[in-house]
């Protein structure tokens, strides 16, 4: 009886030690303002690609309401050859605690080929509520939605995944992170998958901590093959995000680093 | 004699390949020059196999029409190539977005306000 009660302890503990190495993820010690990281997107059909757009993301100081904020922009533009048939100006714009990682707005400004919105969440990490705000055109639509304590949006929660410790984590170990996507909430489901070398642009050859993305989403095929590459060292950066859609893949390949941590 | 006739007999069947061969050299070459990264190789090396297993095959029919079949998708699969590896793809100005960019800061303050506050909004 004493030796399943052992056993039981120790898987119990075993669990919680992997819940709190996955729940140091907040403490930022990965990323600072002035941070600007360029992609080059790419959208991948039988081993052959076409670069179609870039992707910038840029961190900045604010301070607000007697907090220090981080401000996070990240811009998707097509290049200009196809401006003319199908032109993409996407921005993000996530204001985050400098701390603990956690978003308070977000914004989202799309036009997509003529097809455009403007959306808007103001999270309230008192009342654990976000206001969503969506207006395209004449239409406006507004909603409450509840949180919780994790609760990230489409930017932040790649700069929270930034500040786990993955040195301490078992491949395989999976985490989910409550995500605001549209007007709802949605776990993006993390899962640590080992280490890779990946060469990059940017970097050379660099060692990579390889994460699994998956989220029950329409969007996403295959959930094996949505990747994440960050850096193994202190600063996580991303260097490489491979997903399969619907007709082919997608693929956003770091080019460019500048203002590092570390 | 005979090979004459031969000839003539394989021209239809020649020309069967050589139509869609044509059309995809036309496409790979439309997409090359909109720039489509390598993904033109695709339909400029179908139709680089149709025109030579078309020239080989039916020998003396269409011969120069087969050539420019195939020249059509080896230009193509050389744009392509060429305007992967050595053309640096950039994002052109665009003052309309540089001013959205500026304009999200606009009532910021007051969103953040809204966020820091400890006022509960009813759920709807």
């Amino acid at each position: 009886m004493k030796f399943w009660r052992h056993i039981l302890s120790a898987i119990s503990l075993t669990i919680i030690l992997e819940i709190n190495l996955f729940s140091q993820g907040g403490i930022n010690t990965a990323f600072q303002s002035g941070e600007s990281l360029r992609f080059k997107g790419s959208y991948f059909m039988s081993s052959l690609w076409a670069d179609l757009a870039e992707v910038k993301i840029d961190v900045a100081d604010l301070n607000s309401g007697g907090k220090s904020l981080y401000m996070i922009t990240a811009t998707a533009s097509t290049f200009s050859n196809y401006d003319s048939f199908f032109k993409i100006r996407d921005l993000f714009q996530t204001y985050i605690d400098k701390n603990e990682v956690k978003p308070f707005l977000f914004k989202r400004i799309v036009d997509e080929g003529g097809y455009k919105f403007n959306m808007k969440y103001v999270i309230n990490r008192n009342t654990l509520q976000a206001k969503f705000e969506f207006i395209r055109g004449p239409i406006t639509r507004n909603s409450v939605i509840k949180i919780t304590e994790n609760t990230q949006d489409l930017v932040s929660v790649l700069y929270y995944v930034r500040t786990f410790d993955f040195e301490k984590v078992t491949v395989g170990k999976s985490i989910s992170i409550p995500t605001l996507i549209d007007d709802k909430v949605e776990d993006i489901v993390i899962t640590y998958r080992g280490k890779e070398t990946i060469k990059t642009e940017a970097m050379g050859s660099v060692q990579c901590y390889k994460i699994g993305l998956s989220a029950n989403n329409k969007a996403v095929v295959n959930k094996e093959s949505n990747n994440i590459w960050l850096t193994a060292d202190k600063n996580k950066v991303p260097v490489l995000v491979k997903a399969e859609i619907p007709v082919g893949s997608i693929q956003l390949r770091l080019v460019e680093a500048r203002g590092l941590k570390q | 004699m005979e090979n004459t006739r031969e000839s003539k007999k394989s021209r239809p069947v020649s020309f069967l390949l050589l139509i869609p061969a044509l059309l995809l050299g036309i496409i790979a070459l439309a997409m090359a020059v909109v720039g489509l990264g390598m993904i033109p190789l695709l339909p400029a090396a179908a139709g680089i196999l149709l025109g030579l297993i078309s020239y080989f095959i039916f020998r003396g029919s269409y011969t120069a029409f087969t050539k420019i079949v195939i020249g059509v998708s080896v230009v193509a699969a050389l744009m392509s190539v060429f305007r992967s590896t050595l053309i640096n793809e950039k994002v052109s100005a665009d003052q309309a977005f540089d001013s959205t960019m500026v304009n999200t800061q606009l009532g910021i303050d007051s969103d953040l306000e809204d966020a820091f506050s400890s006022d509960s909004t009813v759920l709807e």
